[in-house]
């Protein structure tokens, strides 16, 4: 067994796991904040205001990152539930169900954001628009993720199921938009477009990829700290647990 | 049509969800390790 | 008694299936009572004027099979899995998609066919232009299918829990966005003189991706819940 193998094999031991992720998550927490921090530096004081938007271009700073977020995070749910299901691998499926929150929350600042921003922009709190109607599904999508691990009794159970329905959300994910995309075009009343012709000008974009980096790193922090959770009540009853709760009030 | 209150808005909906998002694991965890630490001394107590 | 082949289980199941439909048709009804229900809604909220009608009669008309199918999905895993058939058709050695083949197969002709039927009703009840009737008819009789396939996906996920109606909308309704889109947008077509056929396309084209893939993913979630 090659390094690579064990390395894998002892990252699915939950004791493991959860010593290392305790030891990275406040590295990432503080890596998220920080990469936050300068984003926000570089949006909010040293861009300037868009020519055609004005200052409610800022919010794009935070929208345009989080929609990409919203929607790294489901496909990340998938996969990691597609191989939880497939490989037995508990500990995928934990990272899966505990994705699910977070991409909701994720997708729900998308939303708003985005409505937020249309107000300025285009008089209006909500267009249905392909943009914002698909990131409306796809809120419901993850509602139905964490629905369902919530309404299953059996914790492991849950876990599968929740993957099963994020693998098929994934599937569906592709087709969802383009049905959207699709039928935003052939209601062509609505000639707006959400992320207009504006060609995004430099001082712009780094901000937008810092604060990418950022809520990626965010994520990754939220993840372990919700999967550790999970293993901890999955594996209560072992013996690791039993010393871990003993040895200190709070870890 | 003054842009600021959309703006602090907007970065406002985005720290409070995300402090939320971040807070809640951590509040479990506490809860858990409490409730699994009375569980444990409750039946070393029992069985000694 | 020997294990038969698997095209002979299928066969058999189907046949049970339509038969305990036909026996219990007031439940297969029920659907299509719904939908002439909810098509009645739709006048009652927005007031009689029938060129306003005749505007959403497509889209309604779709809504309303829509959450009548909906409805249906209940029949699909419920009445096995309370009697402990379901148990036998995952422990039988019978290629267990195969099977849910069989009951999706059964439960759309039972619950999907008639909506395909009573769609349009609802649309000329609604005043909706005669001429988008055929497009609204294929339409259906494509898309029906599909939110049998879907639907049973997503209860074979919720099967054995006590009230799972809102939980299995939840769950639906994002997933069937695209037969809607494409389905109400063919008709959508139709009545404005466009071109219905790539919309219809999109519908078969799913179609064939479900008929494959749905059986598979209910044998997955069926053998998850039973172990």
């Amino acid at each position: 067994m090659n390094a690579l193998t064990l390395w894998f094999h002892k990252m699915g031991s939950p004791p493991t796991f959860y010593r290392i992720a305790t030891r990275l998550q406040p590295w990432l927490f503080a890596t998220a904040l920080a990469a936050a921090a300068v984003a926000l530096y570089l949006g909010l004081v040293r861009a300037p205001a868009d020519y055609l938007q004005g200052e409610s271009a800022r919010i794009l700073y935070i929208h345009v990152p989080c929609a990409w977020m919203s929607l790294f995070v489901y496909a990340f749910m998938a996969f990691n539930g597609a191989i939880g299901i497939i490989w037995r691998i508990k500990l995928c499926e934990q990272m899966a169900v505990a994705s699910a929150p977070i991409g909701a929350a994720f997708t729900f600042v998308t939303l708003v954001t985005g409505s937020l921003w249309g107000r300025p922009t285009w008089g209006t709190y909500w267009v249905w628009d392909a943009r914002l109607t698909s990131e409306l599904v796809l809120l419901f999508l993850y509602f139905g993720v964490i629905g369902l691990e919530r309404a299953i009794e059996d914790r492991r159970k849950a876990a599968r199921a929740a993957s099963l329905l994020a693998i098929i959300g994934v599937v569906n994910l592709p087709i969802i938009h383009f049905s959207v995309k699709w039928w935003n075009t052939l209601h062509q009343g609505e000639s707006i477009k959400l992320m207009g012709k504006s060609t995004i000008d430099a001082s712009m974009l780094w901000p937008i990829l810092i604060m990418a980096l950022a809520t990626k790193l965010y994520f990754g922090a939220a993840l372990l700290a919700r999967t550790r959770v999970a293993v901890l009540e999955q594996e209560s009853g072992k013996e690791w647990v039993r010393a871990l709760v003993l040895g200190t009030n709070r870890s | 049509m003054n842009h600021e209150p959309f703006i602090i808005a907007a970065y406002a909906t985005f720290f409070v969800v995300f402090a939320i998002d971040a807070l809640a694991p951590l509040l479990a965890r506490r809860r858990l390790l409490r409730n699994l630490r009375a569980r444990t001394l409750r039946q070393q107590k029992r069985e000694s | 008694m020997s294990a038969g082949s698997p095209a002979s289980a299928f066969f058999a199941l189907l046949r049970r299936d339509l038969l305990v439909l036909w026996r219990r048709r007031a439940d297969s009804l029920n659907p299509v009572l719904f939908a002439l229900m909810v098509a009645m809604l739709f006048p009652l909220a927005m007031g009689p004027e029938s060129a306003k009608l005749a505007r959403i009669a497509g889209g309604a008309a779709w809504v309303t099979v829509l959450l009548a199918s909906l409805l249906s999905l209940d029949l699909l895993f419920r009445p096995d899995a309370e009697d402990g058939t379901l148990e036998q058709l995952i422990a039988s050695r019978q290629p267990l998609a195969l099977l849910a083949a069989a009951k999706i197969l059964a439960h759309w002709l039972g619950t999907g066919l008639p909506l395909v039927l009573t769609g349009p009703f609802v649309a000329l009840l609604l005043g909706m232009d005669r001429s988008a009737l055929p497009v609204l008819a294929a339409a259906l009789a494509l898309g029906t299918p599909l939110l049998s396939a879907l639907g049973a996906s997503c209860a074979a996920l919720t099967v054995g829990m006590r009230r799972s109606g809102i939980l299995l909308a939840l769950l639906v309704l994002p997933l069937v966005v695209p037969v809607l889109i494409f389905g109400a947008g063919a008709v959508e077509a139709a009545l404005t003189g466009g071109a219905a056929r790539p919309a219809l396309l999109f519908l078969g084209a799913g179609l064939m991706l479900a008929l494959p893939l749905a059986p598979l993913v209910c044998a997955a979630a069926l053998r998850l819940n039973a172990s």
